[in-house]
């Protein structure tokens, strides 16, 4: 059951602003509900007031613009599944908005409300470091980006100040020569993740790789691991499945799972990092020399 | 602190007044009397609970009453009848693709949103559609094959 | 004839009401003052209750009854009277009930649980089901002797060991001596849940005038009848109980659940009729779910194939209640060889408490379990003398003439499990040349048979009744319940094609209610079809008889001349002497006004026969009303760098006698193998060491979804008909769902060379054989 309380349906981003100045600490936002409304239901959260996101026009997009994407905070993963810029420009997004949830859920939950939950186990937050994404944010003292590996600070905890909401996600479209794979272990079809991986590829000319970006999510540690060691590994050398494998038992010692997961050990999951890695890896590597993703 | 809504529900326009921590799904079955829609198991993972909102199958076990002022909410009871049945519900009957029936209405609101918007969906795509609805009798099969034979009926698939 | 609907696949009858939303579960009834329950649960796994205090909550405005476990002493169970309905003195589970709360709203009552105050002392649990027979390990039940139980269990006073079934054929020590290779292996199977889509829903009335109405999402009504009556110590007739449709029941609405409970809510609370929904997560962990189960099975077998000896030890983890447990310990014990026919055996299966969530029937009533642990035996012991394991399994198997355990001689229309090994064979192409890599990942064929028959009192009894309409039409009586399986249809089609007329004019009522419906034991043990389809041939019979009668004397023609068809009683070959059946419903008429007989109303029953109890020491007897035996195939396609298995292909063959419907038999069919796919991969039960259920929703245990079902089903029907059996036919419910497990597992062998010996087979148990193999794809 939820506890009673007080529910506000603002029309504009400054109206939250002005609200959760005065009520931030007493207050929860609502968009999709997915994750808020089963928390309040266990008793977890019982807030005082509901500001629901959803009637905010300006809130809720996808734009391309300046050699990037800008998603709305409350822009559902329905809405990015669906988006054909997206499936075109940006297969990561969709491979990773795709697997979250089932359809219901995905035409409920949005992005801005699934990075402000922050999960571990969350499965687009991965595939938008590796895309290098920022969060916009906005509150009283104005507005300010953050680079999203940053914004996650621990389990179901956020750099988010109580006065502050997610605007946007900016994206940066991935550079030529990239190739990118999101890989994903559940114990059915739509389950949380067991492991994540994404993966961007980025290569020069000639060949050599010019940027990678290796991010494992899945509850290997409090938040996504971007491993800053494939980076220093890769990053102008030429990919080789020998270099990858390395690069993939490396990015493991980089994972910290907790000890109590149901769905897997943390043995298990450090060791088929590796070969959710290599595969991503080797998959994003396909996919950049084909020139898929541009 | 009530609040009075005014959406449509199966087609007709209904106002309400709901608390703002009332489930849609029991403002449904409780003050609408529309029993088709189900719990099943309140955390949005079994799709017992489906409706269509605006067209689109959501859970209406985790959407607040109050949300849907202005919207247009179908639910199983808004889209055949027995003299008159959708061809889904027609061929759901025919196929087998029945057995406790507590999923049902769920799943066939599910189908209902991808043949309107893909007439012709490939078995992986009805897969999709329907992974968000549980059937614990059917092992899904009847389910799939009836969802095919309307896809026919209604003009989507050439057999 | 004009009628024929025997064979054909006829929509059921129910789809229409269930496609449009219309049919109405427990959960949809509405009653005037009708009140809502919450329950307080326990969050220790054993503890003693010190104290509760409920003050705050019955203060609260719109409660209407509180109700604790000492105010309800009241002992239930059908086979074993180990039950109260809220905790008494101590709590056996993590979730047990211990306070009821009855408000005027969900949300009172939730408010009001969230007031009682509960002092525990926690006790050391039995968490473990090996230890918990051990001498010394805390009793989960310290006066079980004085439990009221069924004569053919038997409980060890003093232990936690709630059963013990023996079963002793011949000398299994000689058998064991004569074989040239013997092999003892161990198998495990953890707890796992039903998980139907309806939780469990009750609602009960307890009027001043001593008048019990309850409306529920009960397998059996007659069952919670009788077992509330004894329960309660009220009288039989004074309690009506209603079942409408049912959400899915797969055995764990079977018995008597939480009928009790909301019954004397109610009578604390004036009469109001209270209602009590399960949440999901009290599905989970509050009410009944499957036993765990440990298997220690020793077997013998000359070089040429034929086995020698088994010893079966089959332990069952039943939780904190036994009452159905014992009973599904009973019925492994004496099928506990599978469909073969071993000459020396030694079974032991005992049922024992332990401090987990208490167990209860769940398709197939142990089968899956314990063929999970015959098959695989079945394969191992085959390598081990080097033999295909499907020529081992048809050189052993059970084919009419041979002796069953229980030391049955099998009929020669007892069905053939042969004919359903073969014909899987077939399906699947078992030794057929095959690529064993596909793509990186790991392909292998598996094969396993399976038995099982109903579990059920020698004499166990079902009824039906058959009514004539003024219309000519008629209206089928019985109360084996609708919760998917579709035996109304089957039944449906029996009258139609007896009557020969068309099956719209057929209505069986939907609903089932003891104060007006017939008796029939439960709807339990895949027998419905069976024993249902008995009684309404007979309810037919009588009908017919009545009308005949009739109109014999109206028509001036002898009865044995006369026929029924087509809506009418006519003499064979006299066109002019006919009278429709709208004529003779109410009454025959005379030409003069004068009228003759009365309203028909067919009346039949079927009882089983020529079952006998079993020997206490030796388990020798007449158990089985039938015997279904199938046989399961699988391919599958392990990933060796992850242990991800995915189920390419399943193939089924049952010796169902005759199918009625083809249609509702394959959706039989398909849904066991989806459930069991679940139970084989992912579905189990995972504790903390205190006994707390670490996965109570449906985010953290997963059944099959939409994606997880095999790319191919194939069901093969096998059709020889049962002699005493309404055309022929033989139970398939429970069936298809049974020997998934092993078929999965000696797939998973074939493909990668890996023995399990454990369910789930989920990725991290799968690869982690693989490494112990040695598999140098499972170390990246």
């Amino acid at each position: 059951m939820l506890n009673d309380l007080e529910y506000f349906e603002p029309e504009t981003i400054s109206d939250v602003i002005t609200f959760l100045a005065k009520h931030g600490k007493d207050t929860k936002l609502i968009a999709g509900g997915t994750d808020l409304l089963v928390d309040m239901k266990k008793g977890k959260v019982k807030p005082k007031y509901l500001v629901n996101l959803m009637k905010i026009p300006e809130l809720s997009h996808i734009i391309e613009d300046g050699g990037g994407l800008r998603i709305g905070a409350t822009t559902t993963f329905r809405e990015i599944e669906e988006s054909k810029l997206i499936k075109e420009k940006y297969p990561l997004l969709f491979e990773a908005a795709r697997a979250m949830g089932t359809v219901q859920i995905r035409n409920m939950a949005t992005i801005g409300g699934n990075i402000c939950n922050a999960l571990p186990s969350a499965d687009i937050p991965p595939a938008l470091v590796a895309l290098d994404a920022k969060a916009k944010i906005v509150g009283q003292s104005g507005e300010r980006f953050l680079p999203l590996e940053e914004f996650f600070v621990g389990i179901r905890k956020t750099a988010l100040e109580s006065d502050e909401l997610i605007r946007e996600v900016h994206v940066k479209s991935p550079p030529a020569g990239s190739g990118t794979a999101f890989l994903k272990i559940g114990r059915t079809a739509s389950d949380l993740a067991t492991l994540n991986v994404a993966v961007r590829v980025t290569l020069e000319n000639n060949g050599a790789c010019k940027e990678v970006r290796v991010v494992v999510g899945g509850g290997v540690g409090p938040t996504l691991i971007r491993s800053k060691r494939a980076e220093t590994l890769l990053e102008g050398k030429i990919l080789e499945e020998p270099l990858i494998e390395k690069t993939a038992r490396e990015v493991s010692k980089e994972l910290k799972p907790r000890p109590t997961s149901i769905r897997a050990s943390p043995f298990y999951k450090i060791e088929v990092s590796k070969v959710l890695v290599k595969r991503a890896l080797m998959k994003a590597l396909g996919r950049a020399k084909a020139g898929e993703d541009r | 602190m009530k609040k009075e809504i005014e959406f449509t529900i199966n087609g007709k326009s209904r106002k309400l007044t709901v608390k703002p921590n009332e489930l849609l799904l029991n403002v449904i079955r409780e003050d609408l009397g529309l029993t088709g829609t189900k719990y099943g198991c309140g955390t949005g993972e079994c799709g017992a609970c489906t409706v269509l909102i605006d067209e689109e199958p959501v859970l209406s076990c985790l959407t607040l009453a109050i949300t849907v002022d202005k919207k247009k909410v179908t639910t199983i009871e808004g889209i055949g009848t027995d003299e008159n049945p959708h061809p889904l519900q027609q061929a759901f009957v025919e196929t087998g693709a029945v057995q406790c029936g507590f999923c049902t209405p769920g799943m066939i609101l599910s189908a209902k949103t991808l043949l309107d918007k893909n007439p012709n969906p490939t078995e992986d795509e009805i897969k999709r559609a329907i992974e968000g609805n549980l059937c614990r009798c059917t092992g899904y099969i009847k389910i799939i094959e009836a969802i095919k034979l309307a896809s026919v009926r209604m003009g989507g698939r050439r057999k | 004839m004009k009628y024929s609907y025997m064979g054909k696949g006829v929509p059921r009858i129910d789809a229409f009401e269930k496609v449009t939303g219309t049919a109405l579960y427990t959960g949809d009834l509405r009653f005037p003052g009708m009140l809502y329950t919450k329950l307080l649960k326990s969050p220790l796994g054993h503890a003693r209750i010190v104290n509760i205090d409920t003050g705050e909550a019955e203060k609260l405005p719109g409660v209407r009854a509180v109700l604790i476990g000492k105010e309800a002493p009241y002992k239930f169970g059908i086979y074993m009277g180990d039950k109260t309905v809220l905790a008494s003195g101590k709590v056996r589970h993590v979730g047990e009930p211990v306070a009821a709360v009855a408000a005027d709203t969900e949300e009172i009552a939730e408010r009001a649980v969230e007031l009682i105050k509960v002092e525990y002392e926690e006790l050391p649990g039995a968490f473990d089901v090996l230890k918990a027979m051990e001498d010394g390990a805390p009793l989960v039940h310290e006066n079980m002797s004085e439990y009221r139980h069924a004569p053919f269990i038997y409980p060890k006073s003093g232990t936690n060991i709630a059963n013990h079934f023996k079963l002793r054929k011949g000398d299994v020590e000689r058998g064991f001596k004569e074989a040239d290779v013997v092999i003892e292996n161990e198998f495990y199977q953890p707890q796992v849940q039903n998980v139907q889509m309806e939780t469990h829903t009750s609602i009960g009335q307890w009027l001043p005038n001593g008048q019990i109405n309850i409306w529920t999402s009960a397998q059996s009504p007659f069952a919670v009848r009788h077992l509330l009556s004894v329960g309660l110590g009220v009288p039989l007739h004074k309690i009506n109980v209603v079942v409408p449709y049912l959400g899915g029941g797969f055995g764990g609405k079977a018995g008597l659940h939480w009928e009790p409970l909301v019954v004397l809510l109610s009578k604390k609370a004036g009469g109001r009729p209270v209602r009590l929904v399960m949440t999901r997560e009290e599905q989970f962990y509050t009410t009944a779910v499957r036993q765990g189960f440990y298997a220690r099975i020793k077997t013998g077998a000359k070089r040429d194939g034929k086995i020698t000896a088994g010893a079966f030890f089959y332990v069952w983890d039943a939780g904190a209640y036994a009452d159905y447990g014992v009973n599904i310990t009973r019925a492994a014990g004496y099928s506990c060889t599978g469909p073969y026919e071993i000459p020396h055996i030694k079974c032991d299966s005992l049922t024992v408490y332990t401090n987990h969530p208490y167990g209860t029937a769940y398709r197939g009533f142990g089968h899956p379990e314990f063929h999970f642990a015959t098959e695989r035996q079945m394969d191992l012991l085959a390598r081990a003398i080097g033999m295909d394991p499907v020529e081992f399994r048809l050189k052993n198997a059970a084919v009419p003439g041979r002796i069953t355990a229980t030391g049955e001689k099998l009929r020669e229309d007892a069905g053939r499990v042969d004919e359903c090994i073969k014909a899987v064979v077939e399906a699947i192409g078992w030794g057929k040349k095959a690529p064993k890599e596909v793509n990186g990942k790991l392909r292998g064929k598996g094969i396993a048979a399976l038995w099982k028959a109903p579990a059920m009192p020698s004499s166990t009894s079902s009824s039906a009744i058959l009514k004539l309409n003024e219309d000519g039409s008629v209206t089928l009586s019985i109360s084996s319940t609708e919760m998917g399986q579709g035996t109304p249809t089957g039944l449906a089609q029996m009258v139609a094609d007896e009557l020969q007329m068309p099956i719209e004019k057929v209505k069986v009522v939907t609903k089932r209610e003891t104060d007006f419906s017939p008796y029939t034991w439960q709807t339990v043990a895949s027998r419905g079809l069976f024993m249902e389809g008995n009684a309404t041939l007979d309810a037919v019979r009588n009908l017919k008889e009545q009308v005949k009668t009739t109109a014999a004397e109206l028509l001036g023609v002898p009865k044995k001349e006369l026929e029924v068809a087509e809506e009418r009683v006519f003499a064979l070959g006299r066109p002019d002497k006919s009278i429709p059946l709208a004529k003779l419903a109410t009454a025959g008429i005379f030409p003069d006004g004068r009228g003759i007989g009365g309203p028909v109303l067919g009346y039949g029953y079927y009882t089983a026969e020529g079952l006998t109890n079993l020997d206490p020491e030796t388990g020798q007897g007449l158990p089985a009303l039938m015997w279904t035996f199938g046989a399961q195939g699988a391919e599958v396609e392990v990933d060796p760098e992850t242990g991800d298995v995915r189920v390419v292909k399943m193939a089924s063959a049952f010796d169902i006698g005759r199918a009625i419907n083809p249609l509702l038999l394959k959706g039989q069919v398909y849904g066991g193998i989806v459930q069991g796919i679940g139970s084989a991969l992912m579905e189990e039960f995972i504790f903390d060491e205190r006994g707390a259920l670490l996965n109570k929703n449906l985010t953290d245990y997963k059944i099959c979804r939409t994606q997880d079902i095999p790319e191919e089903m194939v069901f093969i029907p096998i059709e020889n008909p049962q002699r005493n059996a309404p055309h022929g036919v033989r139970g398939i419910g429970e069936h298809p769902r049974i020997s998934i497990e092993p078929a999965i597992a000696n797939a998973i062998y074939d493909a990668a060379g890996i023995d399990l010996f454990e369910i789930p087979m989920n990725r991290e148990r799968v690869w982690r054989a693989l490494r112990k193999k040695g598999e140098k794809r499972a170390f990246a």
